[in-house]
């Protein structure tokens, strides 16, 4: 009997993952009616970062709808259709290279999107030998970006572009501010932004006192809240932190008598700080946060992430521009075949009318590479539980950046 | 260490401790009671306070009234539970119960996550203000939180040890063959227990959304407190459950404050592993079969 | 079992024999089959993994145990190996041979104080002592590289193969699973095996009679923690980058959900459940959350349906159709047709 159970298992073992590679060959090449560039998503769609890469997503896929209505991309004499194929990376690295050699090697796509630190890592191993452009949201692994990672765009500004749109700003509002302290989630991300932030504060003049990293299982802020005020800093900043562990910090900080103001890039959600500070939430700086839509683009983009996925994410908007510059740059460069080319173009691409504004790929002496994204920034402010649009500039970058 | 320093700690080690407290009773009430796992505890108290949430915060409708509206939901979602998935795994090895609460975790949250979005939300806190004690801070909304999750840790030590339901409880839990010599109904004691075990996750999943945040993905934070507490007091133990706790609790403050975060997850941890060693049934718990 | 399906096996012995040889052939040729088609061979070799860590995961449970700190024990064989590489230079053949040393030692000195638990307590007490080894590689961001993970984990050489070449990584990690699912194998058929079953069903009445169960007990887990260290070392190997998030509950957890799926009473139980939920998972990838409550779906249907696993299936098939004659085991439940009466 028991031999019987081993054989069928073998069996089955094998008869499915035959069958799982006959189905999985997918799509037969030479596509005959539309020419088609196809673009990949290797995007956490569960997991921790489950929120930014569902967003990226529907950015992406919002774009490429948009564009291929408007007639698809002009290479020579053909219009060429974008088509988007996403998957999850589920927050994992060792997934995020599952799903890069399914898009590079099954997909045979040529570029791909991706989201947050832990995707990126597990996909840039494999997507940079194999020439693969990558367009990504990633504020961590510096040393896995630059020259030698010629495909590799990081089109999000990372905390240290932010800083240079928003903090020109807050030290004109708040002119008492000369010392600032970080908390930040105890990963890559959370040790990088604070390098940034450390540049950052050596630029502008304002003193360090320290740095404090939270466990992601945090349930209470209190304790580690009552560890920083006693260095009592002039201003809290945190980062990379969801609206709501940002929103718990804030509450613990002004509870405990904290008067500053506590600065947040990529909270990107004011209801969420709003419904849980309540009454404790004043002096909360939100770069790159938008809440009520301003220009046409952005009211546009808005009514279509309604209609198209039933609500709108305000993230989504800082990453729809990716797809247009993409679609710029094939046009520019005249192939999408040539990945190299195309990367050429795109570092050279500038938008004008994005969600953002203006949209263009910067950082040739900071990172030694036109790589980084840089849009205009909208600083949103909320004072007394009230949110507004405080400034809009675009990163005044130093010189030599 | 400034005396102010210390009553800081020591209060949020108090608050901690009961609201960790809180959510591990109902777990210790299900184990003792049913001897199964009941992994999927900190998804009952995630919906718990998703419903306050939309009572209070999208419908606009009284808080307290929504709290209990959460409670009593939640207590006949808990019995459901219990008289469709566990019932016929009654008798089994603990593995199955393990396993379709470790099923019941992947899609409570999963279907959570799909309704009600990834996106952080907060219930909006029905007090505000706050005093000073001994150079302090304690915010009004704390104290009422700390003091109600007391009230119904000993209101269930009370209805374990003085009422009639709380006695068939205790003797299932002890004895279950005997329990049903002496004619009590069993299976209406399992869905009883599991339904108020349930719902007194919802009321902890409630205070807590109130203090900090909601998310559909915060079930797992706090399965896994409430199961260190519980293991760390015994299973079935609510004198256990409320030590565990505080333990838990206070490690939590102090170690964070005065070394880091990752200290203390560590030592509780340690602590645990420890206790076991030493008490291998927690600390007031009974031998297991 | 009856005297007539007793009477069937029997015969048909070597009919087995001859067919689990084609088996491992078709396994040997697979990569050339599928005309060495990169990503299926990727995929092929995450099943191969997922397949070690079921297994190793049953054998615990052969003893009535379930361990959560079974993917802590995976990280220390990855971390062992990475580390050798990445400081000392020393390629995979040192690095999954210490990898096994360390997790084997250290599982033997953690099962200790771990075998005084009980039951649940014991899989609370594994949980903690998985966090604690995970929480340890984050920590030591100098010597472990914290929470930002190892890079560069280069596969090996072996004469003229490069193991950097997937297909003969897919070979590499075809043998790994051939010999654990074999030495659980063995082990579950020998006398051992049999006091693993008795110590399940009834510790102290085997206590009773003479077996020393925290010999056994102790043995078992830690064999089966050796095993999953060495998975961790092909698996550091293969990736080429590891950090602590890949070694937390959730792989312990989805191991049992393979066990769960797969069936309890053999060992073809983890191997079914575990590839064909890995290619479940990889096929389900584009759909977002509703993945995972697919899983958790199947996960309840197979605990009240299907209490035997998967690998119950051929035998339900033929009770149906040969019409063999319900004996009392039958009837109570698939387990006891192997006279072993698990519940």
């Amino acid at each position: 009997m028991r031999k019987a159970m081993m054989l069928f298992a073998g069996l089955l073992v094998l008869a499915v993952l035959v069958g799982f590679s006959a189905c999985s060959r997918g799509t037969p090449s030479g596509m005959i009616q539309d020419k088609i560039i196809k673009i990949g998503g290797c995007v956490p769609l569960t997991g921790g970062s489950a929120y930014w890469g569902i967003c990226t997503d529907q950015a992406w896929k919002d774009g490429a709808e948009v564009i291929n209505a408007r007639g698809g991309v002009k290479i020579g004499k053909d219009a060429y259709k974008l088509q988007i194929i996403s998957y999850d990376t589920k927050t994992s690295t060792p997934d995020a290279q599952t799903v890069t050699k399914r898009l590079i090697e099954q997909d045979k796509v040529k570029y791909i999107f991706n989201q947050a630190a832990a995707s990126t890592v597990g996909m840039l191993e494999i997507s940079e030998p194999a020439k693969v452009l990558s367009s990504v949201a990633c504020w961590g692994y510096l040393e896995m970006y630059g020259k030698d990672y010629y495909y590799h765009f990081r089109s999000e500004m990372s905390d240290y572009e932010q800083g240079f749109a928003y903090i020109p700003y807050m030290k004109a509002k708040y002119p008492g501010v000369k010392t600032a302290v970080f908390i930040g989630p105890d990963d890559k991300d959370g040790y990088d932004c604070y390098y940034s932030y450390q540049r950052l504060m050596k630029y502008y003049g304002i003193q360090d006192l320290g740095v404090e990293y939270f466990q992601w299982d945090t349930v209470d802020f209190y304790p580690l809240v009552t560890k920083l005020l006693q260095k009592k800093p002039d201003w809290i900043i945190t980062s990379p932190t969801p609206p709501q562990q940002t929103a718990s910090i804030v509450k613990a900080a002004r509870e405990m008598g904290f008067k500053g103001p506590v600065a947040s890039p990529g909270a990107s959600e004011t209801k969420t700080i709003l419904e849980v500070c309540g009454e404790q939430a004043d002096k909360v700086v939100l770069p790159v946060t938008i809440e009520a839509m301003q220009t046409q683009v952005q009211k546009d983009l808005a009514e279509r992430f309604a209609k198209r996925f039933g609500n709108f994410n305000l993230y989504a908007g800082n990453l729809s521009w990716w797809v247009y510059a993409l679609a710029e740059a094939f046009e520019k460069a005249g192939t999408a075949e040539d990945t190299t080319k195309v990367a050429a173009a795109l570092g050279d691409v500038v938008l004008k009318d994005t969600f953002f504004g203006t949209a263009r790929y910067g950082g040739e002496g900071a990172y030694g590479i036109k790589r980084q994204g840089l849009y205009d920034c909208y600083t949103t402010v909320i004072e007394n539980q009230k949110p507004f649009l405080a400034d809009v500039r675009f990163p005044e970058l130093p010189p030599g950046y | 260490m400034t005396v102010q320093l210390l009553v800081q700690m020591t209060m949020t080690g108090v608050t901690l401790g009961l609201i960790y407290g809180l959510i591990a009773i109902g777990l210790t009430l299900i184990f003792g009671v049913m001897r199964i796992i009941q992994y999927a505890h900190g998804e009952i108290y995630m919906l718990g306070a998703y419903i306050l949430y939309y009572w209070f915060d999208v419908l606009k409708l009284p808080y307290w009234a929504g709290f209990v509206v959460s409670a009593l939901v939640i207590f006949f979602f808990g019995a459901g539970l219990q008289l469709l998935l566990f019932r016929p795994l009654h008798g089994k090895e603990m593995l199955y119960s393990l396993a379709v609460s470790l099923a019941l975790i992947f899609i409570i949250s999963s279907a959570g996550l799909i309704f009600f979005r990834p996106v952080g939300r907060g219930i909006s806190s029905f007090v505000t203000g706050q005093i000073q004690i001994a150079g302090a801070e304690w915010t009004y909304e704390r104290m009422v939180i700390a003091g109600i999750s007391l009230v119904l840790i000993l209101a269930l030590w009370f209805l374990l040890q003085r009422t009639k339901i709380g006695l068939a409880m205790r003797a299932v839990a002890e004895d279950p063959e005997t329990a049903g010599l002496q004619g009590i109904n069993n299976r209406r004691i399992h869905w009883i227990a599991m339904g108020l075990g349930s719902a007194l996750a919802a009321m902890a999943g409630c205070l807590f959304g109130t203090l900090m945040w909601i998310l559909p993905s915060m079930g797992f934070l706090a399965t896994i407190k409430a199961f260190m507490i519980v293991i760390m007091g015994g299973l079935g133990s609510v004198p256990g459950a409320l030590v565990g706790g505080f333990i838990l609790g206070f490690i939590d403050s102090f170690l964070t404050t005065l070394a880091t975060s990752e200290m203390a997850y560590i030592f509780g941890f340690i602590v645990i592993f420890v206790i076991l060693v030493f008490k291998p049934s927690g600390l007031f718990g009974q031998e297991w079969e | 079992m009856n005297d007539q399906s007793k009477a069937i096996s029997r015969r048909g012995a070597w009919r087995f024999v001859l067919l689990w040889i084609v088996g491992i052939a078709i396994l040997l040729a697979f990569p050339f089959i599928i005309a060495q088609e990169r990503y299926v061979l990727h995929v092929a070799i995450v099943v191969f993994f997922n397949i070690c860590l079921a297994t190793s995961m049953w054998l615990i449970w052969s003893l009535g145990f379930v361990s959560f700190a079974h993917a802590g024990f995976m990280g220390v064989g990855a971390y062992t190996s990475a580390l050798l590489l990445i400081r000392l230079g020393l390629p995979l053949w040192v690095g999954v041979w210490a990898g096994a040393l360390v997790g084997g030692v250290l599982a033997l000195v953690v099962s200790l104080p771990l075998m005084r638990t009980r039951a649940v307590y014991f899989f609370m007490a594994s949980w903690a002592v998985g966090e604690v080894i995970k929480r340890i590689f984050a920590y030591y961001r100098g010597f472990f590289g914290g929470w930002e993970g190892l890079f560069k984990i280069r596969p090996p050489r072996l004469g003229p193969i490069d193991f950097a070449n997937r297909t003969a990584y897919y070979y590499l990690a075809l043998v790994l699973m051939v010999l654990i699912v074999l030495a659980v194998y063995r082990l579950n058929k020998t006398r051992t095996g049999w006091i693993f079953w008795s110590l399940h069903e009834a510790e102290i009445l085997s206590s009773h009679v003479g077996i020393h169960a925290l010999k056994y007990k102790a043995g078992a887990f830690a064999i089966a923690s050796t095993m999953a260290a060495m998975t961790g070392a092909l698996f550091a190997h293969y990736h080429g980058y590891i950090n602590p998030k890949s070694f937390d509950i959730w792989t312990s957890e989805f191991a049992l959900v393979h066990i769960i799926v797969g069936g309890l009473s053999t060992v073809a139980g983890p191997v079914l459940g575990a590839s064909i939920l890995t290619i479940i998972d990889e096929l389900l990838r584009p759909t977002e959350f509703y993945r995972i409550i697919i899983f958790g779906v199947i996960l309840i249907l197979t605990v009240l349906f299907l209490p035997g696993g998967l690998e119950s299936i051929p035998k339900r098939l033929r009770l149906r159709l040969w019409k063999l004659p319900e004996d009392k085991d039958t009837r109570k439940s698939i387990f006891s047709v192997f006279g072993k009466g698990r519940k």
